[in-house]
């Protein structure tokens, strides 16, 4: 109890710290254009909520979101295993991976748009974004497996389908816990990225564009505000997901 | 049970030069031995987990084992471990009673004593099917009763099948009737 206040204490104490030098910065600088205040993006934020709008905005931007990372882990879930079982897989799929790394969100948004319409950019960003990292996530998972509980199964002659769920799945869900984490922050900060460069009606890149026409400063904050808070809700819920499914099958 | 003029080396080591082994079908063979001398490298030629540089083994039918270490999935139940393996759960459940594991069917791995973990291990090498039963010092961690408890389960287990045990205490080839002694 107490380490988790003290923890808790850790991590707040810093953000009042960094609110109040942005509000002294705010009243420093004085221009709501520059830089406006956390009072103001607050203000904004309350606004905002209560506007049909601004769910509609979430609504659309979170349901491709979605799709995409859905996509990407269960296509990940199958290259992963296929290439730790099968080295020409393997050596097959490695350059895909190594290009969707290094490609700038940028050039593959702009080849992308060229393909499909702009209402679905961000399901191919955010699968284009977590692909790789959820791949390689599972790939080690799966030749990680301790050597010794698979020479056990071996000698045992474990079925198929029992070693996958008692010695691969343990293993690849902790790596899937750590892969996730930066797939989703990734996907949503590349997806609404996209969605900016593209705009597609009705988007929440659609209002961060808006925000900087109108140099509205305060919707740009608010906005920013929620797409931190929305992947943050997201990532808690996948992980609670994911770990109540693996106790029910006493893999964690 | 052959092994054939084996020669095993890790780098310059030299562990077994034309080594030959004959166990026999049907019997219990105790293999003994100093620390180091090669009796786990030899479990592991048996089970194919290593090969030899020259020399061959011979195993004939479905061999089980019993490794050094437990070799159990601590974060899965103690009838979960067993189901892996078979899914017999009435033996299950039998051996586990006689090994003085009953009630802990429900327990995680994690939350049994060394002794406790040895013995669900014993238990499990004896669920599969098997026409050979291989043991890797399998009393390590048990104290006299429950040495000998087992010693009786395997004895009643195994019948009149093949049984090899590796240890370094001669005193176990006493608890399980050994027909012979061979010393590495």
């Amino acid at each position: 109890m107490k380490s988790t206040t003290s923890s808790k204490l850790r991590f707040i104490i810093p953000v009042i710290i960094y609110l109040i030098i942005w509000e002294a910065l705010a009243l420093y600088i004085d221009s709501r254009v520059l830089l406006v205040s956390p009072v103001s993006v607050v203000i904004r934020l309350f606004e905002m909520v209560r506007t049909s709008s601004f769910w509609l905005s979430i609504l659309f931007s979170l349901q491709r979101i979605f799709l995409g990372l859905i996509l990407a882990i269960a296509i990940s879930l199958v290259t992963g295993l296929l290439s730790a079982r099968n080295r020409i897989f393997r050596d097959m799929i490695e350059p895909a991976v190594m290009i969707m790394k290094a490609t700038p969100v940028a050039s593959i948004v702009i080849l992308v748009l060229i393909w499909i319409s702009s209402r679905n950019l961000s399901v191919v960003i955010s699968f284009m974004m977590v692909f790789p990292v959820m791949h390689t996530s599972f790939y080690e998972g799966m030749v990680n497996v301790d050597r010794r509980l698979l020479e056990m199964a071996n000698v045992y002659s474990v079925r198929p389908y029992k070693r996958f769920r008692y010695l691969y799945l343990p293993q690849m869900a902790s790596y899937f816990e750590s892969g996730i984490t930066i797939a989703l922050g990734l996907c949503f900060k590349s997806g609404i990225a996209a969605e900016v460069i593209a705009v597609p009606d009705g988007s929440i890149g659609e209002r961060l564009y808006e925000a900087k026409l109108y140099l509205a400063t305060a919707d740009l904050f608010a906005w920013t505000l929620t797409i931190i808070i929305l992947a943050k809700v997201f990532e808690k819920f996948l992980l609670f997901i994911v770990e109540r499914m693996l106790r029910r099958m006493e893999v964690m | 049970m052959d092994i054939i003029n084996i020669t095993k080396k890790y780098g310059e080591k030299v562990v077994f030069s034309h080594f030959s082994l004959h166990i026999e079908d049907g019997k219990t063979t105790f293999l003994t031995g100093a620390s180091g001398i090669g009796k786990t490298t030899l479990f592991n030629l048996i089970l194919s987990l290593e090969r030899p540089e020259e020399g061959s083994v011979s195993v004939e039918g479905k061999v089980s084992a019993l490794f050094q270490e437990d070799r159990l999935i601590e974060n899965l139940s103690v009838m979960n471990n067993l189901l892996l393996v078979s899914d017999d759960k009435d033996r299950a459940e039998r051996l586990l009673s006689q090994a003085g594991l009953g009630g802990e069917e429900r327990s995680r791995v994690m939350t049994l004593s060394g002794g406790m973990k040895r013995r669900l291990a014993l238990v499990r090498a004896l669920l599969t099917e098997y026409d050979a039963l291989l043991l890797d010092e399998p009393f390590t961690g048990l104290d006299d009763d429950a040495k000998k408890n087992m010693a009786g389960l395997l004895k009643t287990e195994v019948g009149n099948r093949t049984l090899v045990v590796i240890s370094h205490d001669e005193d176990d080839a006493i608890l399980l009737d050994a027909d012979s002694i061979v010393r590495l």
